[in-house]
């Protein structure tokens, strides 16, 4: 399969990629090969690259002086790319509380989308997501891989504050509030496990774009214990 | 030893000049809305270009110091009172242990920044004092102490001017953005032509443009964005996105302002009118 990129200078210092195709796994490896090859081959000359799902935004370090050198030098990096298979990780096991203090929105999506808050919950555990892109807030994970019964628009007024750990869904995605934070995904339940912690400065973020997880449905007392466990 | 904060004003924060990374964990650059003005501040003390300073907004802010440093407050048009006399901003200025510093409401410009000699010290993460929610501390509150070193030199370092024609134009250099080919001619056009002005609605992470263009654009798959992103959202409003912006959005990017419009846009006051120069990056 050739990739056919679009390179556009975004701004002095930056250079975005995009490439016009349909969104799936295997254009985020791609994508993910290539973020690594540049990070690695010009670390020097570039602070971070950011991926989504079909984009990768580059930032040099110091204003980009000759765009169309910057421009052959990533397409040699596109060119080299070497896909390999599958994405390597483990499944990260993500326990989550589906009751009601929790779920907050499982009533609605249960009337809505003609399901059992039961059915909801066990095709929302069943499957096994892909982590395509950290965005939104610090560390919240965009999860592709939801079960299209379960698709659900947002919520036309967002609420002002959704708790940290918080589970949702959006249109076509599921996701986890890290941080307490406004927000209008349809919430199903909760996670007690600190994703986003800055007190871990080495791993800070637990999830990163490319990693496999699966939920893992607990009670509300297996959540509490975990709690209680993780914010000593 | 450092200060204490009498009177916080309505949005006072640490910032430096951002961070480096951590976009692809989701954290914004942060850093000072007007990195000119910030850049200046702490030149004037011969700081490094990190040293983290206080900004604040018009409502400016009281503090009292506990310790001797040299300080400069830069603003585009302040009162500053230091103790009982009125004092200029923009230049060095010496204080002392119980000295007291008033910035009353600003008359011009929205951000303003206090310098003082070698930085102040804060909690850091990744590499950036900047506060961010979810990071570090939210806003400056009132009774907050404020760390520095104490520094009793003679002199705090060389009075320079502040080029003020920097902020006397009301015009924003932008560069095309990724979705600016999708725009119609009309729309271009009028991009190009028509006089804009900020809304009420602007902060550190955005700010509006009162005026409405028809919008005929599709939502874009959510993509990469940056400071000074123009989005175009489909009931026609333009958000400029400011320092702490998101790192991705889903709306379609028109134009990228450039660094030095981000700086000036920052700060316009709500009304406040300009136009868009639409130029080649590097020219």
């Amino acid at each position: 399969m050739t990739h056919q990129p679009h390179i556009f200078q975004y701004n002095e210092t930056s250079i975005l990629i995009r490439f016009d195709e349909e969104i799936n796994e295997n254009l985020l490896r791609f994508l993910l090969q290539i973020k690594n090859n540049i990070a690695q081959k010009y670390n020097k000359q570039t602070l971070q690259v950011i991926n989504t799902y079909d984009s990768l935004l580059i930032i040099y370090r110091s204003t980009i002086s000759n765009f169309y050198e910057a421009e052959n030098e990533l397409l040699d990096q596109i060119k080299g790319v070497n896909v390999s298979n599958k994405l390597d990780s483990a499944v990260k096991k993500i326990p989550v509380c589906y009751e009601e203090d929790f779920g907050w929105d499982l009533n609605f999506l249960s009337s809505q989308l003609k399901l059992s808050k039961s059915e909801i919950i066990e095709k929302h555990s069943d499957r096994i997501y892909t982590v395509y892109l950290i965005g939104f807030l610090p560390g919240f994970p965009y999860l592709g891989g939801l079960d299209s019964s379960l698709f659900q628009r947002r919520k036309s007024e967002p609420r002002s504050k959704i708790p940290a750990g918080s589970v949702g869904i959006a249109d076509q995605q599921t996701g986890i509030y890290p941080t307490d934070s406004p927000g209008g995904w349809q919430i199903i339940g909760r996670t007690p496990i600190q994703l986003f912690d800055t007190n871990r400065p080495k791993n800070y973020c637990q999830l990163q774009p490319g990693d496999k997880i699966q939920f893992e449905s607990i009670s509300k007392d297996e959540f509490e214990y975990i709690q209680s466990k993780t914010k000593s | 030893m450092g200060l204490k904060i009498i009177y916080p004003g309505l949005y006072s924060t640490i910032q430096d000049q951002g961070r480096t990374e951590g976009m692809p964990q989701g954290i914004p650059i942060s850093g000072a809305m007007d990195l000119n003005l910030y850049k200046f501040a702490n030149s004037v003390l011969n700081n490094s270009e990190q040293s983290a300073c206080i900004e604040f907004y018009q409502q400016g802010l009281k503090i009292h110091f506990e310790a001797p440093t040299f300080i400069c407050v830069a603003a585009l048009g302040a009162e500053i009172i230091l103790n009982e006399t009125q004092v200029e901003p923009n230049c060095i200025l010496k204080v002392t242990a119980g000295d007291q510093l008033s910035i009353k409401e600003l008359k011009t410009g929205s951000w303003g920044y206090i310098a003082v000699k070698d930085g102040f010290d804060s909690a850091s993460f990744l590499g950036s004092q900047s506060f961010y929610k979810a990071l570090t501390a939210h806003q400056l509150q009132k009774e907050d102490k404020v760390d520095f070193k104490p520094y009793d030199g003679e002199t705090g370092g060389e009075s320079t001017q502040l080029d003020l024609t920097y902020y006397e134009t009301s015009v924003l250099e932008v560069f095309r953005g990724p979705e600016y080919h999708k725009l119609s001619q009309t729309l271009k056009y009028q991009l190009i032509h028509a006089e804009f002005s900020v809304s009420t609605s602007q902060n550190r992470m955005a700010y509006q443009i009162q005026e409405r263009l028809e919008n005929e654009l599709d939502e874009i798959v959510t993509g990469p964005v940056l400071p000074g992103t123009v989005q175009y959202t489909p009931g026609g409003k333009m958000i400029i996105l400011m320092r702490d912006a998101q790192v991705t959005g889903g709306y379609p990017r028109i134009l990228q302002l450039s660094e030095k419009a981000i700086n000036i846009l920052s700060q316009l006051r709500a009304k406040s009118k300009f136009t868009f120069n639409l130029i080649e990056i590097n020219s």
